[in-house]
């Protein structure tokens, strides 16, 4: 499988991303003013504490000596405390990857289930009144705030006909996935806007192609050429989209789940700001960065699976 | 000779802004290649597009004519039936295999899925089918190149596997639109080698549509010339290439480059081909046409068959031989 | 190009307009016309508190209903006009000249200028966009000024990225290179004969990035870190309005409704002008 030798070189190409990060990461904390010590520990911090991260951080150096503390620090494990949880901040984050996780998951799942009928439905009723119908929709759609529609699914499904909860979590994965349908139906929803009117464009450009005209040639009832030849075809710029959609639909689960109080690392993120718990912020800033970039390249990964041509 | 395996008579394909292709007739027997021949833009693709009924839906539809096959008339099909005449009687063969095979399905699943469908096999026999069709195309090692992808191959490699999947289920007529044109010049011959070779061995028919005077040369049984729609002329190969009788045809000889390689600029056709909707009164080749005389502006010539068997298009035709001899 | 030279838009040749470009013409003025006519279109005060009139359904008096302080929602949402139609477009402008200029420049200078800031915006890029934004402006400290910087930091990328990639095709264009043999200087060049040709993309992007920046407007504030209450703003209303999802649907469900359909209108524009100016997106 020579084809999927760039999985042992590309991680190397990613690194000064990495290092990129780091650097935006650092100096965006550093950026803010006052006593960086007390930023990092609180106004309660007591003297003998502020001492401490001084001399962990380097706090009293020159600017790229703290850079290198602070790297040294990472590459150790060590990201700091919580003020607010009073732990550290990477056990805080491991507790609160896999909401986040099963949103992201979800979503995309859900939304692919929304988006490949319904642009299937107007590539091949195209002009008609079905496909006049999801391309205003789906153009619509694209305008939709995430916040506003998962409001608007609790009122429906949460308060009016009782069928899910409100917010929250659950211990059992049964009670998760219970909680899981109406932040996934959100994001899901707001995301097979963009899904459909791209994907029925690709399906209109390949029900036209060559290669489909020659799949008709050899007799192939139109619902077979569909399947299997329209739509994979059409897939491999869906998955691109994905990819480079990636980092919206993170930021979009970070508003979500706000509106449903999951505990998740977009919850994480926004009430570390408000409690100015830095060490928490910009863990979490970092860990969604880095997601993406892997994200980036389990994409390219499944093209070069679903695209035999594609060489990387 | 016994009934023609295809017969179309008086074939009109229209647009919105006029006919593309008017009152086309012409007839292929068991086991002959018939050479359809002209400029782009003569028609030659539509024709045979609305064969096999897959003009493009709202822009093109045949409004006269009928094309029966063995007898039987297919335009007027429902898409059920017309599935069962394309791929299993008519195999197509299209110019350029790169855009016309699938670029992310296995040379051998393109195969297997025609013949699944036609004929019913099951997956393994399936397979076994395709890789006796790739060997049979002359494609080397089949049994490993039925699991390639069609960019893994070569060009020339790529239009043996789509005739393979024209071939798939046996058809008795093959319809081969440019097969060669987007070949190099050295495997060109090569293909050509092959499609006669099949003819041969399996006694299919063969429509050859092509630009390319030095290809029917090659191959064909029958010529029919295409001009701005219509067939200027029709005839046996070597009389059509030795005595032409249309103008056009004439024209048309005069600018394939002799094999003995002359020294400069081939002559050319001066003007350029009508548009349809903008199709002028008479004959079509009129404007271009060195032996234009007054009455050519007034009526369109109907197909009159000349003294030697060939039948031409013109009020004025060609009497005298233009080659010594056809190759 | 060419279109743009054979019809003019102006009265004669608006019938040939594309249908989404006409609606979203449409749909943005008439957003503008009411935000602009806010002080005397809307029926009540935006910020006014009146606890007698508290909570209460859509009616004759109040079309939209009231909030939790007697404030009459469709008042709000006339004067939210104001805040978000602002919000797009000073949210998309200075992204736009930053991420031109940069993008531009680097094109067209080509060699390290250019590897460096493909790296910057890789690295950009790799950050989930409103997390960045969140973190951008945790750091400034909320309102919308801080929104409109972090907005400028990070979305010059994408009009950056556009820009460059037309220029890398259009610095070896014969008219390029007829200019340049002219001798005239490197700036006159660039932005006199280059920019001109390879902006169209970015005007048509530029349309749909107001729905992106007016949805990530809200979004930051409903999350409490923009516009901050009493101001009437969609996303506050939004929020304020989650409180009451038992009792008082609308003061969250017409908010969002303005949004969706502001949105609408710049998507239609963004097509429509895709449509008519021949890009691709």
């Amino acid at each position: 499988m020579h084809r999927f030798r760039f999985v042992l070189w590309r991680p190397l190409q990613l690194l000064p991303v990495l290092f990129g990060i780091s650097v935006i990461t650092f100096v965006l904390i550093r950026m803010i003013p006052g006593d960086p010590a007390r930023l990092l520990l609180g106004a309660r911090a007591t003297p003998s504490a502020l001492a401490r991260i001084r001399e962990q951080y380097g706090l009293d150096e020159p600017l790229w000596a703290q850079y290198a503390y602070f790297l040294s620090n990472l590459s150790q494990g060590e990201m700091g405390r919580s003020i607010v949880y009073k732990i550290g901040v990477l056990d805080l984050m491991a507790n609160r990857i896999l909401p986040t996780v099963c949103l992201v998951v979800g979503s995309v799942l859900l939304s692919l289930l929304i988006a490949i009928p319904l642009a299937s439905i107007a590539a091949r009723q195209r002009g008609r009144t079905a496909d006049h119908a999801i391309r205003i929709v789906s153009t619509a759609g694209l305008g939709l705030p995430a916040f506003w529609l998962g409001i608007m699914l609790i009122i429906l499904f949460s308060v009016k006909l009782g069928l899910f909860p409100v917010a929250g979590w659950g211990d059992t994965w049964l009670e998760r996935l219970h909680h899981m349908v109406l932040p996934c139906l959100t994001v899901a929803l707001a995301l097979s806007a963009v899904l459909t009117r791209n994907l029925r464009a690709a399906m209109i450009a390949e029900i036209g192609s060559d290669q489909a005209m020659a799949a008709r040639s050899r007799g192939l009832p139109e619902s077979v050429v569909f399947r299997r030849h329209v739509l994979p075809n059409s897939l491999v710029p869906t998955v691109n989209l994905l990819a480079v959609n990636i980092g919206w639909l993170i930021g979009g689960s970070v508003v979500v789940e706000t509106v449903f109080s999951l505990p998740g690392m977009g919850q994480l993120l926004v009430r570390g700001i408000f409690a100015r718990d830095y060490m928490v912020v910009q863990a979490v800033a970092m860990a969604f960065a880095v997601a993406t970039v892997l994200i980036n390249f389990l994409a390219d990964l499944l093209t070069v699976a679903i695209d035999p041509r594609v060489r990387l | 000779m016994s009934a023609p395996l295809l017969d179309v008579q008086g074939l009109t394909v229209a647009s919105a802004r006029g006919t593309v292709v008017e009152d086309v007739s012409f007839t292929i027997g068991q086991g002959e290649v018939l050479g359809l021949v002209g400029e782009s833009g003569s028609g030659k693709t539509v024709t045979c597009r609305a064969l096999i009924g897959l003009l493009p839906a709202g822009s093109l539809a045949v409004t006269a004519g009928s094309v029966r096959l063995e007898g039987r008339e297919i335009t007027r099909l429902d898409p059920v039936a017309l599935g069962k005449v394309r791929g299993r009687q008519i195999g197509m063969i299209f110019q350029n295999p790169s855009s016309h095979l699938d670029p992310v399905m296995r040379i051998g699943d393109q195969i297997g899925l025609a013949v699944r469908h036609h004929l019913g096999l099951g997956r393994r026999e399936a397979r076994a089918h395709g890789i006796e069709l790739l060997r049979q195309v002359g494609i080397p090692d089949p049994g490993a190149r039925i699991d390639s992808y069609p960019h893994e191959l070569s060009g020339g490699m790529r239009q043996r596997a789509m005739i393979a999947t024209a071939l798939a289920c046996d058809p008795k007529l093959v319809i081969a639109d440019e097969p060669t044109t987007a070949l190099d010049v050295t495997v060109q011959a090569q293909i050509l080698r092959l499609l006669l070779d099949l003819r041969d061995r399996r006694g299919v028919s063969m429509l050859l549509i092509t630009h390319d005077l030095g290809v029917v040369a090659q191959t064909c049984d029958r010529i029919a010339v295409m001009y701005a729609g219509r067939i200027a002329e029709k005839g046996q190969k070597r009389r059509v290439l030795a005595s032409p009788h249309h103008p056009y045809t004439q024209a048309l000889i005069r600018c394939q480059p002799a094999s003995g390689g002359g020294v400069g600029l081939l002559p050319s056709i001066p003007g350029q081909p009508p548009m349809a909707g903008s199709m002028p009164r008479g004959c079509r080749f009129h404007p271009r046409c060195e032996r234009m005389r007054p009455a050519c502006r007034e009526r369109q010539p109907d197909l009159l068959q000349q003294a030697d068997g060939s039948e031409a298009a013109c009020f004025f035709p060609v009497s005298e031989p233009v080659l010594e001899a056809a190759s | 190009m060419s279109a743009l030279a054979a019809s003019r838009p102006g009265p004669a040749s608006l019938p040939k307009l594309p249908l989404p470009l006409v609606l979203g013409i449409l749909l943005v003025g008439a957003w503008a016309l009411l935000a602009l006519a806010a002080p005397w279109v809307a029926p009540f005060d935006p910020i006014a508190q009146n606890l007698a009139v508290a909570l209460q359904p859509p009616s004759a008096a109040h079309w939209l209903g009231t909030d939790n302080f007697g404030r009459d929602v469709l008042s709000r949402v006339i004067w939210g006009a104001r805040v978000d139609l602002q919000i797009g477009i000073i949210g998309v402008v200075f992204p736009f000249i930053i991420g031109t200029s940069i993008g531009a420049v680097a094109g067209y200078a080509g060699g390290i200028v250019d590897t460096v800031l493909m790296r910057v915006i890789d690295v950009v890029l790799a950050f989930p966009f409103l997390v960045l934004m969140i973190a951008i402006i945790a750091i400034l400290g909320p309102g919308l000024a801080s929104f409109y910087i972090a907005m400028a930091l990070v979305g010059w990328v994408s009009y950056a990225r556009l820009i460059r990639a037309q220029v890398l095709v259009l610095k070896h264009a014969d008219f390029v290179l007829a200019a340049k043999s002219l001798d005239f200087g490197h700036a006159r060049i660039l932005f006199r004969h280059i920019l001109p040709n390879a902006i169209t993309g970015s005007i048509v992007f530029s349309m749909s990035d107001v729905v992106l920046v007016i949805l990530s407007g809200s979004s930051i504030s409903y999350l409490g870190l923009g516009v901050q209450p009493p101001t009437a703003e969609w996303g506050i209303m939004i929020a304020e309005g989650q409180g009451f999802i038992t009792t008082a649907w609308w003061i969250s469900a017409f908010p969002g409704f303005a949004i969706v359909i502001m949105a609408f209108g710049f998507s239609l524009l963004a097509d429509g002008l895709a449509e008519f100016l021949g890009v691709r997106e």
